[in-house]
């Protein structure tokens, strides 16, 4: 009888045997031999725990773990509910490493790594499937720890790791034990904060920029991980396994580290970074969001007085001055529209155009400031749309001040 | 829509202009069938008790009074929880066969879901304003959405979670719903019915690539606890339960009693006129579809005219548009690239009557709805008996007469057709075969449904008992694709293997087919690799969607081929050396004179050029030759030798009379010259001339040449005793034989299995190593690992050869033509004598060749 597989490759079905590692010769070295952990037993199975504690007085990169924390500004601006995030001790830091980043229900979490803040310090939980059958065990564990919390803190994991983990429940017939948390996701936060300053906010960058964190010679790059363990699993030789658990590990320190510093950023953000223009307008426009104006306002000053980049410089005044105009208080955003106005900034000419027609009935002044912004237009490097349109409008503007004071003058002519 | 679409009546018209069609010679004397159906009464049933009262209230609005017997009779039957296939002909009402009783589900309950699956996205789109309709007549309580790859990305997540009707396509659910179905969980859990339209589209290797896209549906809803219903619609193929049962594997109902209402139906069979006889040509069936088409608007008929090819398409509306300028606003044509706008243009011309006469591709015949009108013409057989009833079946109204045309073009199986009417009126004897069990596909949605779920040991997947599927799972384990650990196989690659299976191909291996033209760059579709040489080789002329292409470029080790569209006056047919190897026979019977397997086998086929082939007249304009690789086939086969007695019995009773050919008017001398060469010797025996002279033979045979000179070659002469000159003559005739009946079988057979010519291979062989080498005919599934269709042939093989016997029989040719045996002239084929002789033999027995 041929074999099927004889009879697929007359077919012509290459099946790509790749290189297997050959699993006769070596010996086994079991992720037990690798790492220090327990075997966690429960009815559905087991899984391999490997438990890290980190004393009160760590410190990771420039963050002290036994710094006074303020959670509050942090919560706010997630809009995280205040019951659910009032201490760290609440909250549940996940991070997975995945078979691959295809999405879809073929892939999984072979590694769970978790964070908990208790009385001693940083407690690191690390959950392992030496076998993928070992699955089923893991969610039962991962459910029994995440009961004790309301809320996790993720980098991505709102479109990656929970998504993820919650269809790995579906797959497994379980119910996930999300549903009720609160989530915090840190990437966000770190879009808002660094995208001007910084090149990107991957967690390992923000971890080298922001928080001063290398990684040992153990590290395995985030791209290799999948490979590295579908080869495990082949093989049986767990030693890589370590770089695997290396590169977990600082991942989540570095999400408790970050979120510490993001809580005191927030909370006093010229105590933290006088000097960083960028960071401190970044997060006057939070403020803003959330409402907290005040805040807001001190911070747009203090940013320019950093110093900031020409086009983010124009942009604070302006978002500053919007501030002020929320507010009712005219004259000073119209201080902050004249200094970009030193710039050539046609916005702000129109804004202060708008300013005196309206607010102090100055025609003129409005007239002033349209002619001053279309002696600008020829030596201002705009694309033709852009030209056309400011052409437009200032023309229009014009047109009717110049109307509006005929009409004025004949006005007071009569009179 | 719920009406039925209100055109105009051009009753009297209609009557007329068959009056004068039976009057006018030019018209009946080509005219080889005429039948009338006699008009039918609907057959109602009152709308069924109990139905949810919004249902009720919007089937009075629209104005029902009552439902079709058929249709009541699948509402009955999806009540009580069955699986039913309706197969019903063209607008008989099938949608609300299934809409009704999926509606009244929906609104008991309000998790309920249905999916709905059709062919193409604009049979989807179209559906779902229908659908939109009759959910605003019950108030809106029911949400509809299609998903497919037209819909936008952020329409998907509010489709997933709020639609209870999902409109998609089997491509969407194999690639973009099922391996991600963590995220259709909802979905899943509620749902209860999953509707199949257009069944009989799903046939060959794609019905078998979807019946298993079926099993990991199935299986995923499983996994949420649902058992959904299947209802599917088809159109009329002769074995819609059986193909409906393998599909889905479940047992299905039938209702296939058409209780819709018709008028008076005329059917016509129309042969355009010989103009050659010698050469058995005769006029082209466009231009006597152009002529009758001119009738139809003469005497103001709405009619409809389908073309095979795009081509056609444009050649009959130039025509028609330079005939009758004055009636260009009236004439229009109708492809499948249309925008939703565009057709809905077309349709509203249609009913307002200012469009008159429509020519279509095949590719109106899917569904989308035109209504129905007076008359049909069909320009040549479109293919399948299933799409020419389908074609035909567009003309047709509720009340009053209609009449369907087909026009036969010079292929043998028109012409077969014009012979046996009966075939396209009563059930068309088409079977329409998958083999969802085929391993290479088998293999393929193995793989998918491994990413989607792990297998446990001891399931199943569909029909696939858990033994034979454990061995594909430690072959794919062994590829290092899956991990098998605690009894279960987990998916371990970050590869989405869905992404590499294109359901309509059978390997995963394909050539990509790039066209340039004057607009952009664009990908015309796949072919398998190893169909690529035969296909799509350089020069070769490739039809798409009606449109044809010529490859300009073929790269078998990239995967890609260049084509450019093609106005080319003829079409092309590659040459190819094949070698057959046989691998196992699976099952054999002995027949009359001959003995028929069908087995297992290896097919090596190297193209070695082509020809190219007018394709009105079917003359041969030229050859080519080619430099490709061979590849090899290893698929399933059926064929038949000829026993060694039959040709004992052929040899010794000299069957065929000695031609005289005239071999031209040197012919004496030239005899004398080769003999002279020869020393006068019988070059096969080295006898010696002693009372008689020997003959001299032409190695090729002069039918074979194209001019006598040429035949007349000395290289082509040999000298032969008359003992040895009559062996050779029987095994030139038995060659020329065999090839013909070969031609003639592979002609006719997709009349028997649903198929494309594409789909079967044939191959004849004086000296067969299948046989020991006897003179066999061989059929083949060109798909690796066969589809079932040469099986089938096996199993109707005296049937076939019975068929073939006739239609050569009652070919008005000489010596054989393109519409029988093949065209004469060629090397080895024509010969209709030779075939015929055969054919008579394996049919009738030897003493109906005796003289």
């Amino acid at each position: 009888m041929e074999s099927l597989s004889d009879k697929l490759k007359s077919l012509g079905v290459q099946l790509g045997t790749q290189n297997i590692k050959p699993r006769v010769s070596q010996t086994r070295f079991s992720i037990e031999d690798v790492v220090a952990g327990e075997e966690i037993g429960t009815p559905l199975g087991s899984v391999y725990q490997i438990v890290q504690d980190f004393d009160i007085h760590y410190q990771h990169g420039l963050v002290h773990f036994d710094s006074p924390l303020n959670l509050e500004p942090l919560r706010a601006w997630g809009k995280t509910p205040p019951e659910k995030a009032a201490q760290i001790d609440q909250l549940l830091f996940l991070d997975t490493e995945t078979t691959g980043l295809a999405g879809g229900a073929g892939t999984f979490a072979f590694l769970v790594g978790l964070g908990i803040w208790n009385d001693n310090g940083f407690r690191l939980v690390q959950l392992f499937l030496r076998q993928p059958s070992e699955e089923p065990a893991m969610l039962a564990t991962l459910g029994r720890i995440a009961e004790a919390f309301t809320a996790i803190v993720t980098f991505n994991g709102k479109s990656f790791d929970i998504p993820l983990l919650n269809s790995r429940h579906l797959i497994n017939s379980m119910p996930t034990p999300f549903i009720d948390m609160a989530h915090l996701d840190l990437l966000p936060l770190a879009r808002k904060l660094w995208r001007n300053r910084l090149p990107s906010r991957a967690l390992g960058d923000l971890e080298r920029d922001i928080l001063g964190v290398s990684r040992s010679g153990e590290e395995i790059p985030g791209w290799m991980v999948p490979q590295m363990y579908v080869e495990y699993l082949q093989t049986g030789d767990a030693r890589p396994m370590k770089g695997v658990l290396y590169h977990n590990a600082m991942d989540i320190l570095s999400l408790a580290a970050l979120l510490r510093y993001d809580a005191h950023l927030l909370e006093n953000p010229q105590e933290i970074q006088p000097n960083e223009g960028l960071d401190l307008v970044a997060i006057a426009q939070i403020y803003a969001e959330m409402g907290d104006l005040e805040k807001s306002l001190n911070l747009y000053e203090a940013g320019l007085q950093a110093g900031l980049p020409r086009p983010i410089f124009l942009q604070t005044l302006h978002r500053y001055a919007d501030i002020y105009r929320k507010q009712g208080k005219l004259q000073e955003a119209a201080a902050l529209w004249e200094r970009a106005a030193q710039y050539q900034d046609l916005q702000a000419a129109i804004e202060l155009a708008k300013y005196h027609e309206h607010r102090n009935r100055s025609p003129r002044d409005a007239l002033q400031w349209t002619e001053n912004a279309m002696g600008w237009l020829p030596l201002l490097p705009l694309r033709p749309s852009e030209r056309r349109y400011w052409r437009e409008e200032l023309t229009h503007r014009q047109m009717r001040l110049l109307k509006k004071i005929q009409i004025e003058d004949r006005r007071n002519a009569c009179n | 829509m719920f009406l039925s679409s209100v055109y105009p009546s051009t009753q009297a018209n209609l009557d007329q202009m068959l009056a004068h069609w039976r009057n006018d010679s030019d018209t009946m004397d080509n005219i080889v069938h005429w039948s009338v159906t006699p008009p039918r009464e609907a057959q109602l049933s009152p709308i069924p008790l109990g139905i949810a009262p919004e249902l009720q209230a919007a089937l009075e609005s629209l104005g029902y009074v009552g439902l079709y017997r058929h249709q009541q009779q699948a509402f009955d039957h999806i009540r009580a929880g069955r699986c039913v296939v309706i197969a019903t002909s063209t607008a008989s009402g099938k949608t609300l066969c299934y809409n009704l009783p999926v509606f009244d589900t929906l609104l008991r309950e309000p998790n309920a879901r249905a999916l709905y699956l059709f062919p193409t996205k604009a049979l989807a789109h179209d559906q779902r304003e229908t659908l939109a309709q009759l959910d605003d007549h019950i108030g809106g309580k029911v949400s509809i959405g299609a998903y497919d790859g037209d819909t936008p990305g952020n329409h998907r997540g509010v489709i997933r979670t709020n639609a209870r009707i999902v409109l998609s396509n089997p491509d969407m659910v194999h690639m973009g719903i099922l391996p991600q179905h963590p995220a259709w969980a909802d979905f899943f859990r509620n749902l209860r019915f999953v509707i199949l339209d257009e069944l009989h589209v799903y046939r060959g290797v794609f019905g078998s690539h979807v019946a298993n896209v079926i099993r990991r549906l199935k299986r995923v809803a499983g996994h949420y606890g649902a058992y959904p219903q299947f209802i599917l619609t088809s159109a009329t193929i002769s074995n819609p339960r059986e193909l409906a049962e393998r599909l889905v594997e479940q047992s299905c109902e039938l209702v296939d009693e058409d209780s819709s209402p018709s008028g008076q139906r005329n059917f016509l069979l129309y042969n355009p006129p010989i103009v050659d006889p010698e050469l058995g040509l005769r006029r082209s069936a466009s231009s006597e579809s152009v002529r009758l088409a001119g009738d139809l608007l003469a005497y103001r008929v709405q009619g409809i005219l389908f073309a095979r090819a795009r081509r056609s398409v444009e050649m009959v509306l130039r025509a028609l548009h330079d005939r009758y300028p004055a009636e260009s606003e009236a004439i229009h044509g109708y492809r499948s690239g249309y925008l939703p706008g565009e057709r809905r243009a077309i349709e509203r011309g249609l009913r307002s009557g200012s469009i008159r006469t429509v020519v279509a591709t095949s590719a109106l015949e899917l569904g989308i709805d035109i209504g129905s009108l007076d008359a049909s013409i069909v320009v040549g057989y479109p293919g399948t008996l299933t799409s020419l009833r389908q074609q035909i079946g567009r003309a047709g109204r509720r009340r009053g007469t209609s009449v369907g045309v087909m026009v036969a073009s010079a292929a043998p199986i028109d012409q077969y057709l014009v012979r046996h009417p009966e075939y396209i009126l009563d059930r068309s004897p088409e079977n329409a075969l998958i083999n969802p069990d085929n391993p290479l596909i088998l293999l393929q949605h193995i793989r998918c449904a491994s990413f989607e779920l792990p297998f446990k040991a001891g399931e199943k997947l569909g029909a696939i008992s858990w033994d034979t599927l454990k061995e594909f799972l430690d072959l794919l384990a062994q590829a290092g694709v899956l991990n098998s650990s605690a009894n279960r196989y987990y998916w371990i690659s970050d590869q989405y293997p869905a992404q590499t299976v294109s359901l309509r191909n059978a390997t995963a291996q394909t050539i990509v087919l790039h066209v340039e033209d004057d607009e952009q760059a664009h990908i015309l579709g796949t072919v398998d690799q190893a169909s690529a040489p035969w296909m799509v080789h350089p020069g070769a002329i490739y039809l798409h969607e009606g449109q044809s292409y010529r490859v300009t470029r073929l790269d078998l080790e990239q995967g890609e081929a260049s084509l450019i569209p093609s106005n080319e006056e003829y079409y092309t047919e590659p040459k190819s050396q094949t070698e057959v190897e046989k691998v196992s026979e699976i099952e054999k019977k002995i027949v009359l004179n001959s003995e028929k397997t069908w087995g297992e086998i290896k097919v090596s086929t190297q193209v070695v050029g082509y020809r190219k082939v007018h394709w009105i007249t079917r003359e041969t304009l030229g050859q080519e030759l080619l430099d490709l690789p061979p590849t090899q086939l290893r698929t399933t086969g059926y064929w038949f030798s000829i026993d060694d007695e039959t040709v004992d019995f052929l040899r010794t009773h000299q069957l065929w009379t000695n031609d005289t050919n005239y071999y031209g008017p040197n012919w004496p001398a030239i005899r004398q010259i080769v003999r002279q060469r020869d020393q006068f010797t019988c070059q096969m025996c080295g006898a010696l001339e002693v009372d008689r002279t020997h003959h001299v033979h032409h190695k090729v045979p002069l039918r074979s040449f194209t001019s006598l000179e040429l035949a007349n070659s000395l290289d082509n002469l040999i000298t032969l005793c008359p003992n040895c000159h009559r062996k050779a003559e029987l095994v030139v005739r038995m060659r020329s034989g065999l090839s013909g009946v070969c031609y003639v079988l592979n002609q006719l057979a997709p009349l028997f299995v649903m198929c494309d010519m594409e789909d079967i291979g044939a191959i004849s062989d004086f000296q067969s190593p299948l046989t020991d080498g006897r003179p066999t005919v061989l059929l083949y599934d060109r798909i690796p690992a066969g589809i079932g269709l040469s099986e089938s042939l096996y199993h109707i093989h005296e049937r076939l050869l019975a068929e073939a016997m006739e239609l050569v029989r009652n070919c008005p040719c000489q010596d054989g033509c393109p519409s029988c045996v093949g065209p004469a002239g060629e090397n080895g084929a024509g010969g209709k004598n030779e075939a015929l002789a055969l054919l008579k033999i394996l049919v009738l027995g030897q003493q109906s060749v005796i003289v």
